[in-house]
């Protein structure tokens, strides 16, 4: 689809897309929101579903995001979980901030979690980290690169004991 | 583009009476929509039923049902494999965690719904005070329609019970027909250069007038 064209096209960049705060539970299979396309007390899941739910689906990619519309005279929106739970959530008349920070009060991760995510990714992801969790250990992993002491003693040029040896 | 170069289609052109470039092709690009009837050239055309061989029918039975045994065993595998490594992998401590997490979001969320409920509800409230005002609004606009309505009517009643005194009956409709009779009436006229009017068909000037009035 062409960049700039239709309703509101800033809902496709990436910056916007990736501004989304709501990343739901890993427990979380399928988020369904139930709303009509008429009536004022829609009018908030109406904008969550305009503004907000491309946010939710590019930050959870792997959850099924469903949308029914015209079927109900009351909005709200249900998580089903993966053990078979579900939850309920009644968003009769209630702006779309409400219902956003609502969500992710209830069905979100805590800021905790997020964060210690970020930084086990961010362990992961980055080639430059060396140690516990990442993907080499030491330096001395990559070919090239001086062996580790410990391993392998150094050449004696680089050691203390023979640089700083009294004649 | 396509839907312009399908109806063309339908009426016997195609794209090249309209295009010179050669290398366009008109693609049927959907199937017929469901209202469109059979078409006129095969309505009377009936299929002929293929006709299996018994041994061939019988082979086709074996493969397929071997086919779905395969299939079966192969999705219960996955289903039996997939629940023992859950079983596997499940931690207690971890487990108890989301259980008390999930249990915390319900409670926060069973809050959340039921301050819903009562703006929910009163929103219902008025919406219905609402329409029922509106309702009696109709009904008393009704009313004084229908009694403006009656009050016409009754108005035309008594004007014609005023008058009713004049009204030919059968007990006076002989007097009536020989009053008519008597004075025979003429609309006809005609004018002369000046503009005068002389009432009568064939009388002439000099003759006396007849009242056009009863």
């Amino acid at each position: 689809m062409p960049f700039m064209k239709g309703n509101a096209p800033i809902r496709r960049t990436l910056q916007f897309l990736e501004a989304g705060k709501l990343v739901l539970k890993d427990q979380i299979q399928i988020f369904a929101v139930n709303y009509n396309v008429y009536g004022d007390h829609h009018k908030g899941a109406r904008d969550f579903v305009f503004w907000h739910l491309p946010q939710v689906q590019y930050k959870n990619p792997h959850v099924q995001i469903a949308t029914f519309k015209n079927l109900t005279p009351s909005p709200f929106i249900k998580c089903f979980y993966e053990n078979g739970h579900q939850m309920l959530i009644d968003v009769d008349s209630k702006s779309k901030e409400e219902i956003y920070d609502h969500l992710v009060d209830v069905v979100g991760k805590t800021k905790e979690v997020l964060r210690a995510e970020a930084i086990a990714r961010e362990k992961k992801d980055n080639p430059a980290n060396f140690g516990a969790h990442c993907d080499k250990h030491c330096i001395c992993e990559i070919p090239g690169q001086v062996p580790c002491p410990g391993i392998c003693p150094l050449p004696n040029h680089m050691r203390g004991k023979f640089i700083n040896a009294k004649e | 583009m396509l839907r312009v170069l399908n109806c063309l289609k339908g009426l016997q052109l195609g794209a090249e009476a309209l295009s010179p470039n050669p290398t366009l092709q008109t693609v049927r690009w959907r199937r017929k929509p469901r209202w469109i009837p059979k078409a006129r050239s095969k309505l009377f055309k009936i299929p002929e039923i293929p006709k299996i061989p018994k041994e061939e029918n019988d082979e086709l039975a074996r493969l397929f049902n071997n086919y779905r045994t395969q299939m079966k065993s192969i999705r219960r595998h996955f289903t039996y494999k997939y629940c023992t490594h859950m079983q596997k992998t499940e931690n207690l401590n971890q487990k108890l965690e989301e259980e008390a997490d999930l249990r915390r979001c319900i409670e926060l969320n069973d809050k959340w719904n039921v301050e819903v409920k009562k703006t929910r509800e009163a929103r219902i409230a008025a919406d219905i005070e609402k329409e029922v005002e509106l309702a009696e609004d109709r009904v008393l606009e009704r009313q004084r329609i229908n009694a403006e309505k009656l009050e016409e009517a009754e108005k035309l009643v008594r004007e014609q019970k005023a008058v009713a005194h004049t009204f030919i009956t059968s007990e006076n409709i002989d007097e009536a027909i020989d009053k008519a009779i008597s004075n025979e009436v003429d609309y006809n006229f005609s004018i002369d250069l000046e503009g005068n009017k002389y009432m009568g068909r064939t009388k002439s000037p000099d003759e006396e007038k007849i009242a056009v009035k009863q």
